[in-house]
């Protein structure tokens, strides 16, 4: 499992993704790590299949006890399946996800970790230092979703908006944003359901000072990548596969 | 333990549900039997401790089959529980491995896994032999209604106009005996092969 370091200061973010020992025909995901002194926070630890490289690849950045916060953006199984793993590696930990998929999440067993309910309106969370806000981004793609803004480190952790689908050891930056626009095009037309959420998270986005935004699949923008990011998926119509028959001209 | 125990088992569990319903059949072939043995008065008299002896069955093994459900749901949770726990022990091996000289924390959880392990497989097998036993208990009562249903036929030729009803009530008896006898034999073997 490859490991970047996005930010180093009082708090630390680091990204993992890239793995080569991946499982054939998972999808690629980037997974974030915060550490705060003896606060750490997992962001889309994702699924069984990356548990074990995960967890020693965390391993090497902040003890596993100190694991106390767990964030799951939304219930898909490549962001949250292996929350049973983490149940019995880090039992103390809290869970903080959306209201709407707790009884849902807890299918993948949470029996030690307590469910922390973000609400819809989002929330905060305060590890040693730093505070960590939850962005409300529902329907991008999932009916109950959020990302987390940090304000000192400018990072946006922004779930599935700005993913890619590319090959497995693609860079962690978008160095042309160009010619990165074909691998995100139908993955945004396709999984975002709505325009109107679109339209209200990048307004909310544009709001937020932001130097990296960080999905979970793919590449991370960083600088005037991030503007560049915002006004195209401002300007592209999603939701398209409404009736079928788009779908064909998408693939 | 075999992944295959945890499909066996849960297997077992529908299979019993057939015995649940073939249960209830017996103890309806018992009320309906006792209607007939009532009007044929003392033509039936023989007929009447029968008809008691298979409504007692009936009831019977409506309430073995609910013990015995509920041991095998149970088991295959356990089951079930024992292969992800073993695949939590094998992801949480690989990540011990991943690590030059391992990690004592991770040490730790992979210590308690092992004895949560190990605690389920013991009741498994504790649940397993309460299974067989209730699953024997069961298979000896079925051999019982073998012969009961044979001596309602003979009963049943003393019936006069009667004869024909209670002829089909030991038909029932023999049938239902059979079926259940056929689920149980199987079930067992599939328990005893699994485990």
């Amino acid at each position: 499992m490859r490991s970047t370091s996005l930010y180093s200061n009082k708090h630390q973010w680091v990204v993992f993704g890239r793995d080569p020992a991946k499982v054939a025909d998972i999808i690629d995901t980037n997974q974030y790590l915060i550490v705060d002194g003896k606060r750490s926070l997992l962001l889309d630890p994702g699924g069984i299949e990356n548990f074990s490289a995960m967890l020693s690849a965390v391993a090497g950045f902040c003890d596993i006890e100190q694991i106390t916060d767990i964030f799951a953006s939304h219930q898909d199984p490549d962001i949250i399946s292996s929350l049973g793993l983490w149940d019995r590696a880090v039992p103390h930990a809290r869970l903080h996800a959306p209201w709407l998929w707790e009884g849902f999440l807890k299918h993948f067993g949470c029996h030690s970790i307590e469910y922390v309910s973000i609400p819809d309106e989002g929330g905060n969370l305060m590890l040693e230092s730093v505070n960590l806000e939850f962005v409300p981004a529902h329907y991008l793609h999932s009916s109950g979703n959020f990302h987390v803004y940090d304000s000192r480190a400018r990072i946006l952790f922004s779930g599935d908006v700005g993913a890619a689908l590319e090959a497995p050891e693609a860079p962690m930056f978008v160095d042309d944003f160009a010619s990165h626009v074909g691998k995100m095009t139908m993955f945004h037309q396709r999984w975002m359901p709505s325009n109107a959420a679109k339209n209200d998270w990048v307004k909310r986005a544009r709001r937020l000072d932001i130097d990296i935004l960080a999905p979970q699949h793919g590449r991370l923008f960083r600088g005037d990548d991030v503007k560049r990011f915002l006004d195209w998926f401002e300007a592209l119509d999603v939701g398209i596969a409404v009736g079928g028959d788009k779908l064909a001209e998408v693939a | 333990m075999q992944e295959q125990f945890f499909v066996n088992t849960a297997a077992c569990v529908g299979a019993l549900c057939r015995v649940q319903q073939t249960a209830v059949e017996l103890s309806l072939a018992a009320k309906n039997a006792k209607a007939i043995a009532y009007r044929a008065g003392t033509k039936a008299v023989g007929f009447k401790p029968l008809t008691d002896f298979i409504d007692e069955m009936g009831r019977d093994t409506s309430r073995l089959v609910t013990e015995i459900n509920a041991t095998a749901l149970r088991i295959a949770r356990r089951a079930v529980d024992d292969v992800r726990l073993q695949e939590a022990s094998a992801r949480f091996g690989r990540a011990q491995d991943a690590l030059a000289g391992g990690n004592h924390y991770l040490h730790g959880v992979q210590g308690k896994l092992h004895d949560e392990l190990a605690t389920n497989r013991q009741e498994i097998a504790r649940g397993l032999r309460r299974l067989l036993d209730l699953l024997s208990e069961i298979s000896h009562r079925m051999r019982a209604a073998a012969v009961i249903s044979t001596r309602a036929r003979v009963e049943a030729t003393q019936a006069g106009d009667y004869e024909k009803g209670l002829q089909l009530v030991a038909d029932t008896v023999e049938r239902s005996a059979a079926t259940i006898r056929s689920i149980i034999s199987r079930c067992d073997r599939q328990l005893r092969d699994a485990a």
